[in-house]
Order: structure tokens, then sequence, then C-alpha cells
């Protein structure tokens, strides 16, 4: 079973096309796709409607939007770097700032990568397929408990 | 002691009689009477001379600042036989200086609040260019990207006229998002702390050069003089100086000609002047300082592509590095655009 990969997306066009470009580099691992910031925590740590992980599985590689509402991006990558059993799990920062501030938060906090958001659907489905090929393919996950 | 009838008014003490020392030490603000005297017998151990201010208590005029200059006498054994000083009022001058001090105590308040309003606004731009930077982007996007999804996948489906305008779309879509770039850029060459290091052109430009897109088209010359000096700059600016000068240079040729772009520089009396040298179109002398400005195009959109903003970011670059710039050029043969830096 592929391991599922979670979006953590606000903006439903965003999430739209990020969904088909994965679609289109020929990602066939679920996706889960969750809109704000204290989602991602509840699923991440299984509270609530999420406690079923036969339906809910943990993801083995998270999309992170940074702007997110209720809790951001960045307050979810400090939470789930504190958490022994997410500390491992591949963060990839998906986002529209080109900010140097946030990139350098980012990976203080422990982000795997950061990606800004490219303009085109054509840069979007090289980066899926980039993506594709490095984290599903190449990289080797610690994904020992 | 004997006191002097100038003296006798200044404490407000009476003048035909002797005081003792003690009776002249309890004419002092009690604050002050230690230091007085510990200042007099430093001065009697080491025989010098000695400067001190004090409080007196005037029973009418109430405090009165005095400045004393005072001297130890020696007998002719070489004890010390007598305190002689001079006393002066200086209760007018000291008025003053707590007025010239709580003067300057307001001002230093006034700039403190002006400082603390300024940093605010400097926030609230950072802030702007920071949502310009993310949620200006995010509609852009969208918009760019249905549009291509539209064209994509369900062209068979739509008029000529349909395919042409949802191009236009795109197009616009993509030059908005240039223009976002290119004013970010601007603003943060205009607010950003930098510090300038030396830097060896002789090193830094060749690979600089060799990172251009420009620079592997075909037909385009890039040359580079040899033993380039060093100089003073922040390594970041001066990139995105030549990357947009060597973009122009490119750019800016007749249809069909072979673009060749020459970069040199030179060291002078108190700075070095780099130029970039090439044979495109030429400027008009009169469009000399409009290029400079932001959007300051010259050119329909249509025959040049751009957004108007790459001189601008190259001037404040250049002025934030101490440095100035400036073109020559005569239309049809070729334009040279320099810069000077501070020499390393």
């Amino acid at each position: 079973m592929n391991p599922t990969i979670l979006l953590v997306e606000d903006n439903e066009d965003d999430a739209f096309f990020m969904r088909r470009a994965l679609r289109d580099a020929g990602i066939e691992n679920p996706v889960v796709h969750l809109e704000d910031g204290r989602e991602a925590i509840d699923y991440l740590s299984g509270n609530g409607k999420y406690a079923d992980r036969a339906a809910f599985p943990l993801p083995a590689i998270v999309f992170l939007d940074l702007k997110l509402p209720i809790k951001t991006g960045l307050q979810v990558l400090e939470w789930l770097r504190r958490e022994p059993s997410l500390m491992k799990l591949i963060v990839i920062v998906l986002t529209s700032s080109n900010e140097p501030v946030d990139l350098k938060r980012a990976y203080q906090l422990g982000a795997n990568s950061y990606v800004v958001k490219p303009l085109t659907g054509a840069q979007l489905l090289e980066l899926a397929a980039a993506f594709k090929l490095w984290w599903l393919k190449i990289n080797r996950p610690d994904s020992g408990g | 002691m004997t006191i002097s009838p100038r003296t006798a008014a200044i404490y407000g003490l009476a003048p035909d009689r002797k005081y003792t020392r003690e009776e002249m030490r309890l004419a002092l603000h009690p604050d002050d009477r230690d230091r007085a005297r510990n200042a007099a017998k430093a001065a009697a151990a080491a025989g010098t001379d000695y400067e001190i201010e004090y409080r007196v208590m005037h029973p009418a005029l109430g405090l009165r600042w005095v400045a004393v200059t005072g001297r130890p006498i020696f007998g002719a054994d070489g004890e010390l036989a007598a305190m002689m000083g001079v006393v002066q009022d200086i209760t007018d001058r000291k008025n003053a200086e707590n007025v010239l001090r709580t003067q300057n105590e307001v001002l230093e308040r006034h700039v403190a609040e002006r400082t603390v309003k300024l940093r605010e606004t400097i926030g609230e731009l950072e802030a702007f260019s920071y949502s310009v930077s993310h949620d200006m982007r995010a509609p852009l996007r969208s918009m760019h990207s249905y549009a291509e999804l539209l064209l994509e996948e369900h062209s068979a489906s739509l008029a000529p006229a349909a395919r042409h305008y949802l191009t236009r779309i795109r197009a616009n879509a993509e030059r908005l998002e240039l223009l976002v770039r290119d004013v970010l850029a601007y603003s943060k060459v205009a607010k950003e702390e930098i510090e300038l290091k030396p830097l060896d052109l002789d090193a830094f430009l060749p690979a600089l050069v060799q990172q251009m897109p420009e620079s592997h088209a075909s037909g385009v010359t890039i040359s580079i003089q040899p033993a380039l000096p060093r100089v003073l700059a922040h390594e970041a600016y001066l990139s995105q100086i030549f990357t947009n000068l060597v973009a122009n240079a490119v750019k800016f040729v007749a249809p069909g000609a072979s673009p060749l772009v020459e970069i040199a520089a030179i060291r002078r009396e108190g700075d070095v002047k780099i130029t970039v040298r090439d044979n495109g179109i030429g400027i008009d002398a009169e469009d000399f300082d409009r290029i400079f400005q932001i959007f300051g195009r010259v050119h329909a959109d249509r025959a040049f592509e751009g957004t108007g903003i790459g001189l601008a970011i190259a001037k404040k670059a250049v002025q934030r590095m101490g440095g100035d710039i400036g073109v020559e050029s005569v239309i049809g043969a070729g334009s040279t655009f320099w810069f000077t830096l501070p020499k390393a």
C-alpha cells in the first residue's frame, strides 16, 4: 500500500492544482487534503474523528503551506517536531512566500525541504515529477519507530 | 577663619566676624559637606590646588551653587599653615544648565518617540511587501492556472477567438507576476541593511556571467576584460546589477543582430568605474534619465519584453553601495552603461 501524502493547504485552487499535478506526475499515493493548521494537528495526533488510523493513516510526507488559518504552518511544524512519533515525518513546506525570514524559520523548525509555489502548470508538474523521483523513489526515509 | 565680604554675601553670612571651620561646614548643603571636606583634605595632602562645586544654604535666598578654587598654604617649616579659597556664585549657570538638560531630555524623548513611529512605519511597509509577495500572488497563480487548464484541456471546444483571449489572460498573468517580482526586488534593495565587503571582480564576474542564461544563447558574445580591480560591494546587489545590465544589453538589439557585450573596469582616483558596453539599438540622450526611473520604459511593451524596473533596481543598488550609475549612448551605435564602486 502506498503511503499517504498529507496536503495542508487552505487555498482550494492551489490544492486543486497541486492534486492534479501529483496525479499527472503518475503519483498513485492517496492524498489527504486539510485546510487549516488545527485540522492538521488533529489529524496527525489522531484526535477525535481522526482516531481511526485505518481510515486516517499517518502520512509519510506532508506538504505544508505556511499561511494557514487557526494555526500557521510554522506552528504546525514546531508542534510536530516536538512529538516523538512525528519527529522524523518528512515535511515539505510549499508556500507562495519567498521571504528569507520564512525560509530561515521553516528550516530552523525542522522542515526537510522548502519550495515556493510555481506560477505555471508546467512548473507545478515539473515539481510534482521531481518530488516523485526524489522523495518517493530515491530518498530512504527512517520509517522505523 | 576669615571670609571676604563677597564670600559672606554669597553664603548669606555676616561679613564682620571670624568663623570656625565647623560653622563654615554647616553652611553647606548636608549632602555636599563630606565631599567638600574630602576635596580639601586631599588637596592639602597632595599640596595641590583643587576645584569643587557645591551648594550652600543661604538663609534668605535658599540654595545657592558655588564654585570654589582652593589652595593649601604651607609655612616655612613645610607644614600646612592655612587653606585659601576663592568663592564664586554659579547659581545662574547651574540653573541654565538645568534648563538645558531638561530641554535635552525633552528632545531625546521626542527623537525616541519619532524613532518608534518610524520603526512602526517601516514594519507596516514590510508587512505590506510581505502581503504583496504572499497574498496577491495566490489569486494570480490561480487565474493563470485556470486559463492554462482551459487552453490545454478544452481547446477543442473553444472558438479561435476564445482561445486567443485565454492566451492573453495567461500572458497578462505572467506579466503581472514579473511585475510583482520586480517591485519586491526594488523595495528590498531600497530598504535592506547591507554590508560592503572586498570583492575580487576577476573571480566574481566570469562565474556570474557563466550562470546567466544569456551567455549560453546562440549568437551572443559576452567578453570580460582580464585583470579587473577589487571593489567594495555587497555581492547580491552586484550580481543583480550585472544581471540586469547584461540582460538589457542582450535584449535591446536590432532584429537579427548578434549581441556583443563587453564588460570592463578601471581603477580611478577614489573609486572603480565599471562599464558594460553593447552593440545594441542605442538610447536617445533625452531618455538617459528616464530609463533609470521605475517603469521608465522608452519602448512599447510589444517590441521588447520587460517590466521597466530593472535599471531602477540597478540604480538603487549602486546608490546603496555608495556609487553612481549612468549611460553613454548614440542611437544605432550601442550603449555603454557605467557605474562606480568604492575601491577595496
